[in-house]
């Protein structure tokens, strides 16, 4: 056993580290207010090498160490869960959708781009009738000799309509076979005729995330845009969804750090009763627990990573680890703003922003519920 | 990063697993925990396989492993029979960590081999009425010097195996008015079979074959050369065998856990409701997974503080992170195996209630979850709250 990370992991922990502190934070509160997206930062990034975490060199890649690429997201998520996200999404959904079942063609394309941080990657999959059950999808796709004539509409889809964004791999229907629907991944470059999104949806939080609906009247992409096998996108997105679900998780990790952090600060100042409330037992005892269940929840992070890296198995883990995490996001946000009383309530304070964005991470990328399943189901139930 | 065991792990894993499952069947156990009485009988079968011996280097008998392995057995042997998990911990931490730690090269020489071939076991004296958590506040058993001895005058309580020991490591006051308040305590090595010594069993809800005792000693002699390391020291000698105890009680949590998680999952498997294994409801497998997800997340803090100690690094605050969230995890899971069990559960013939009486034990043992937070918070660098 060890426990270790080595020196390469130790630089990039720190690079990302300095970029979080020195880049992201102190942009935040005036971009949640304004609700506007961090192209500033993510243009950074992708100078920074960050946005290439986890593809080889060739694709424009800076490591395909995965651990690496969580490190990296895990410092970045604890200035800014959202910039974590948009991170996450960019690498995990879009990128990995590519990296993993593109061809060498659209590895050159699309996933290049992407991993230089010039662009954004995006994944649409969500539908008004189809969330947690995929095979509900209704966007079809037909061929039209050697084009793809696609028809549709996709929900609550992140870093869609941004101007850094290449375009979206899109599930759709292609045959239908025995009755059932065979579900295949497409790409779509932004701004095909007829590929369309609504504005900015507004949420309950991650003002400055882009979140768009997605619209799709006769689109046309050139038959060469099919993304791996035909009638295999259902199972395609499910291999990446294990992945985007470790990485969903490392975002909730650093935000569970950054409510801790904060928490810390505004505990040793705040003075009550002639102490620092920190001196308190019952405000000890909240963080004591915040700071175990991070560790706990961090080596969890590691193993699976782990797991990832040797080739080993990870759908329990990952499922594991995505509906904890989630759920220590959601409690030390909750204990964060108890500590800081009122003015964890006022919106510049961080700890609010964290109380509104830890919510979607119990949801997106399959529900605490579905997580659950998941692992019962992989425990032989 | 590596979380694989190596060849040699894996093979130790696998042979106390298979020496449980053969000395330790459920009936074995059963009876064990009716008549209060821990499966002694293997003992010397566990020194033979090199086990008691485990963390000792082989000049002593020992077999050359590191904490690692040693809460391996812990994890396996509380599998089956936590109590006699427990009795190794005793033994092999409190006795053989301490003296390896702190003992004379003489000591080391009459005692290690002695408890590697299984022919010793220790306890550990540290305990008062008045108080566990505010251990050194509450400390009053006096060792006082005459001539080329120690007469100890004092009570403990709640010492496990004291029933069962050849001897205590005793902490005693050594000097009543040390500049610290760590300061000033002594280890002193006490055959349980002097002049003075005496034992009460206390009657208790869980892991009943562990015994534990109040500790009478009323002018108990022992010669000055017991003293075990640095007189007034006591205490900072002590302290990696308290980390070494919290990352095994981890262990015997884990143990628990796994049992009745398994025991959990074969019942939902065979109970049928409405037509089907209750395992295949919904709100069933969400009891299941969640036990699974506190269990893993417990064996991986556990271990990381068990590979800290191995390597001789600070470990203090991440054996306390494990001891807390493994025995919070260990009550969890029994919790929710009694609600998966229902009516079977309260009943004494299945195991789910015992690992429900004897997870409870690590949640306040060896220090309660409550003082594991403070002692946390501390290290957040709060500041001292008790």
């Amino acid at each position: 056993m060890d426990f270790s990370l080595t020196e390469e992991q130790r630089l990039i922990k720190q690079t990302a580290a300095k970029f979080a502190k020195n880049e992201v934070e102190p942009a935040i509160e005036q971009l949640y207010e304004e609700k506007r997206f961090p192209y500033e930062i993510m243009k950074k990034m992708g100078e920074l090498g960050l946005m290439g975490l986890s593809f080889p060199p060739e694709y424009g890649g800076t490591t395909t160490d995965f651990l690496s690429y969580l490190i990296a997201l895990e410092e970045i998520s604890i200035a800014d869960a959202v910039v974590g996200n948009i991170m996450h999404v960019s690498i995990s959904l879009g990128g990995h959708g590519i990296y993993m079942f593109g061809n060498e063609e659209q590895k050159k394309k699309w996933l290049t781009p992407i991993a230089k941080g010039e662009k954004l990657g995006s994944f649409g999959l969500t539908e008004p009738n189809a969330g947690t059950d995929a095979g509900g999808t209704q966007t079809h796709a037909v061929l039209d000799g050697d084009t793809w004539v696609i028809n549709g509409s996709k929900n609550f889809i992140s870093n869609a309509g941004t101007d850094m964004t290449i375009g979206t791999v899109v599930t759709a229907v292609t045959d239908v076979v025995d009755g059932k629907n065979r579900i295949s991944a497409i790409f779509v470059p932004k701004d095909t005729p007829g590929f369309t999104t609504s504005p900015n949806l507004n949420k309950l939080g991650w003002n400055h995330a882009d979140t768009r609906n997605l619209y799709l009247e006769d689109v046309r992409v050139p038959k060469e845009n099919l993304i791996g096998e035909r009638g295999k996108g259902l199972k395609q997105f499910l291999t990446v969804l294990n992945i985007a679900r470790i990485t969903v998780g490392t975002t909730a990790l650093g935000l569970a750090q950054q409510c801790l952090n904060e928490s810390l600060k505004y505990a040793k100042e705040r003075t009550q009763f002639g102490k620092p409330i920190s001196k308190f037992q019952l405000i000890q005892a909240k963080l004591a627990e915040m700071a175990t269940e991070i560790e706990a929840a961090r080596q969890l992070m590691y193993y699976t990573a782990w797991l990832v890296q040797n080739g080993r198995r990870f759908v329990k883990e990952a499922s594991m680890f995505k509906y904890f995490v989630s759920e220590v996001g959601r409690r030390a946000a909750n204990q964060a703003v108890q500590i800081h009383g009122g003015y964890g309530y006022m919106m510049e304070y961080p700890v609010a922003r964290a109380f509104r964005d830890y919510k979607v991470m119990e949801i997106g990328e399959g529900t605490s519920e579905i997580q659950k399943l998941v692992i019962a189901r992989e425990l032989g139930c | 990063m590596d979380f694989d065991f190596s060849e040699e792990q894996l093979m130790l894993q696998d042979s106390v697993r298979r020496f449980c499952e053969k000395e330790l069947p459920k009936d074995v156990v059963r009876k064990s925990d009716e008549n209060e009485e821990l499966p002694l009988s293997i003992w010397p079968k566990m020194a033979e396989l090199g086990w008691l011996g485990i963390a000792l280097p082989e000049e002593y008998g020992g077999t050359g492993g590191s904490i690692i392995e040693q809460l391996i057995i812990m994890e396996e042997l509380s599998r089956k029979s936590p109590a006699l998990a427990i009795c190794f911990m005793t033994t092999n931490s409190f006795g053989a960590r301490t003296i390896f730690n702190n003992g004379s090269e003489s000591q080391k020489k009459a005692f290690l081999p002695k408890i590697s071939r299984g022919e010793v076991k220790f306890c550990l004296a540290l305990t008062e009425p008045g108080g566990g958590t505010d251990v050194l506040g509450a400390l009053k058993t006096k060792a006082e010097t005459q001539g080329s001895e120690f007469v100890i005058n004092g009570q403990k309580t709640f010492i496990s195996d004291a029933s069962v020991a050849d001897y205590m490591i005793l902490v005693a006051r050594t000097d009543e008015n040390p500049a610290k308040k760590s300061k000033g305590f002594s280890l002193i090595l006490v055959d349980m079979n002097r002049d003075g010594v005496e034992i009460q069993k206390l009657n208790k809800l869980g892991i009943r074959p562990s015994v534990v005792s109040e500790i009478f000693l009323t002018d108990v002699h022992v010669p000055l050369d017991n003293l075990i390391g640095t007189r007034q020291e006591g205490w900072r000698h002590l302290l990696d065998t308290l980390n070494n105890e919290r990352i095994l009680v981890a262990g015997y949590a884990l143990g628990i856990g796994r049992s009745a998680f398994d025991d959990a999952v074969s019942y939902a498997k065979e109970r049928d409701a409405f037509g089907r294994p209750i395992s295949q409801f919904q709100a069933i497998q969400h009891y299941l997974s969640d036990m699974y997800v506190r269990l893993e997340l417990a064996r991986l803090i556990t271990y990381k503080a068990a590979w800290l100690q191995s390597l001789a690094k600070p470990c203090g605050v991440e054996s306390t992170m494990a001891k807390l969230v493994a025995s919070e995890a260990g009550l969890e899971i029994a919790t929710n195996g009694m609600r998966i069990l229902a009516g079977y559960g309260y009943m004494l013939e299945y195991d789910m209630q015992r690992y429900y009486r004897d997870a409870m034990q690590a949640v306040v043992t060896p220090i309660t979850n409550e003082m594991s937070k403070n002692y946390i918070g501390q290290s957040l660098g709060l500041g001292r709250s008790y």
